[in-house]
């Protein structure tokens, strides 16, 4: 059965009393528009001193997606069953050794944010099967169904002014009217207070290295940038760069987004570990591509992840990867359960070749 | 009597353009939604996305000028699959009583 909004936090509750000595809750600050609390849990053997590195795992941005959420709890569950029994932890042929299991737990922070948007969960598992956004309330004067909500995964502060930002015909898929029923960027940057809860968990735990957002479904993994294709030959031609906003996100036009040679070397490395630790549970094949695709993307969380280091020196390099898991939106349990073996294989394979200081070279 | 308010029917289709500018072009014409991101992926035949479509606008996207630059093969009925799976979430709270701890899928070995 797939987890409501009430069993995902009274999950988060049970497992830290069952492990309380490699677990703990983080509550951010902000509470949804219909007053939720949307909880973390940190799951690292050791005190989090900031030391260790950190991966913030994310899942119920999107209300439709119900696989991810219930992925997140899982792997939490089995981490901490694992190390509670000296065992290893397996899923299809992929696996890790009990000796791996206690190194990650204690080498590693996990950050589990199973459920970023339960307004928008417990709507879309009530009411409406595609819901996505969150569940702001419609603006004055503006009374569709469609008027409520803001697609929080284009609410992060990158790029997030497309209007501003991009070539006119560039064509970013996001949206700055209100009414939109999937992609309402909202009224301004990180408007939303689950956007701010994330962000509040980056500021507060410089030890973050990593950040994955579970999504679905495609299925794919995905890594920076989404705002345009790559290029490592031009440090200039990046997005704090005012002289291409008229030009960003075109495709195959020669300009590019910045990334740095061996971090793109990282990225598509890790990313290659995770694609082959969900071959391993199964057979399917997820794939490795750029964020960038049919078209261009702003506020998203990965790419915002990954922005902070240049925008500000003094904040710790993060990569951004969204796992797009599976082929549905709600596929039934039974192969819900493999998916959400797929993403505990992949999220443990990154774990487990992370390079500690975030860098890959 | 049920209580549901009435929902349109949406489809998710796998289309599939033999390039990335076709494949935008009956976007741009039909504006279907296009999941959780745009992402295409290549195949033996071309490009191709899975898009969400409600049954009306589906019918107008086959009639489009550009559908003639796309395969569109439907896979799902999003809603009727929806409420197949609103009986597979939980009811209450199975995590509620102190010492009720959820447990994974992974072999613990």
């Amino acid at each position: 059965m797939y987890l409501n909004v009430a069993e995902i936090e009274s999950a988060i509750t049970g497992l830290h009393e069952a492990y309380p000595e490699a677990t703990e809750i983080i509550t951010p600050p902000h509470a949804t528009h219909e007053g939720r609390t949307a909880r973390l849990l940190r799951v690292g053997a050791r005190r989090d001193d900031g030391e260790a590195p950190g991966i913030l795992l994310l899942g119920g941005v999107h209300a439709r997606e119900w696989v991810p959420p219930d992925a997140l709890v899982s792997l939490a569950a089995d981490l901490l069953e694992a190390r509670g029994s000296g065992t290893g932890l397996g899923y299809g042929s992929w696996s890790l050794t009990a000796a791996q299991v206690r190194k990650l737990m204690e080498g590693t922070d996990l950050f589990f944010f199973p459920c970023v948007n339960p307004d928008g969960r417990a709507f879309s598992q009530a009411a409406s099967p595609m819901w996505r956004k969150n569940r702001r309330p419609a603006p004055a004067g503006s009374g569709g169904p469609s008027c409520v909500g803001v697609d929080l995964n284009r609410n992060f502060d990158f790029l997030w002014n497309h209007t501003a930002k991009f070539a006119p015909d560039a064509d970013v898929h996001t949206s700055d009217r209100a009414c939109d029923p999937q992609v309402y960027r909202g009224p301004a940057a990180a408007s939303e207070p689950e956007t701010r809860n994330v962000v509040w968990v980056l500021d507060n735990r410089p030890g973050i290295r990593w950040l994955v957002d579970v999504h679905s479904a495609v299925p794919v993994i995905l890594h920076s940038w989404g705002s345009d294709q790559n290029q490592t030959g031009a440090p200039g031609d990046n997005f704090r760069n005012p002289g291409l906003d008229a030009v960003r996100g075109r495709p195959g036009d020669g300009i590019g987004e910045f990334i740095p040679e061996g971090d793109l070397r990282t990225a598509v490395g890790l990313a290659e570990r995770m694609s082959d630790a969900v071959r391993a549970v199964r057979g399917a094949d997820y794939g490795v591509e750029p964020a960038y695709g049919l078209y261009p993307t702003s506020g998203t969380s990965d790419d915002y992840a990954y922005s902070r280091h240049f925008t500000d020196p003094a904040a710790a390099k993060v990569f951004g990867y969204t796992i797009e898991c599976g082929e549905s939106f709600q596929p039934a349990y039974g192969e819900a359960e493999h998916v959400i073996r797929e993403v505990s294989a992949a999220l443990l394979a990154l774990a487990l070749h992370a390079p500690p200081d975030g860098d890959g070279d | 009597m049920s209580e549901e308010p009435e929902l349109p029917e949406v489809l998710r289709c796998h289309v599939v353009a033999e390039n990335a500018d076709e494949l935008r072009k009956f976007v741009r014409e039909t504006d279907p939604d296009l999941g959780c991101r745009p992402v295409m992926r290549g195949g033996r035949t071309g490009v191709g996305a899975e898009l969400y479509f409600r049954q009306d606008q589906l019918d107008r996207a086959r009639s489009s000028r550009s559908a003639q630059l796309v395969d569109i093969t439907t896979v799902e009925n999003v809603t009727e699959n929806w409420r197949a799976r609103k009986e597979e979430v939980g009811d209450g709270d199975r995590f509620a009583a102190r010492g009720a701890v959820p447990r994974g899928l992974g072999r613990k070995e």
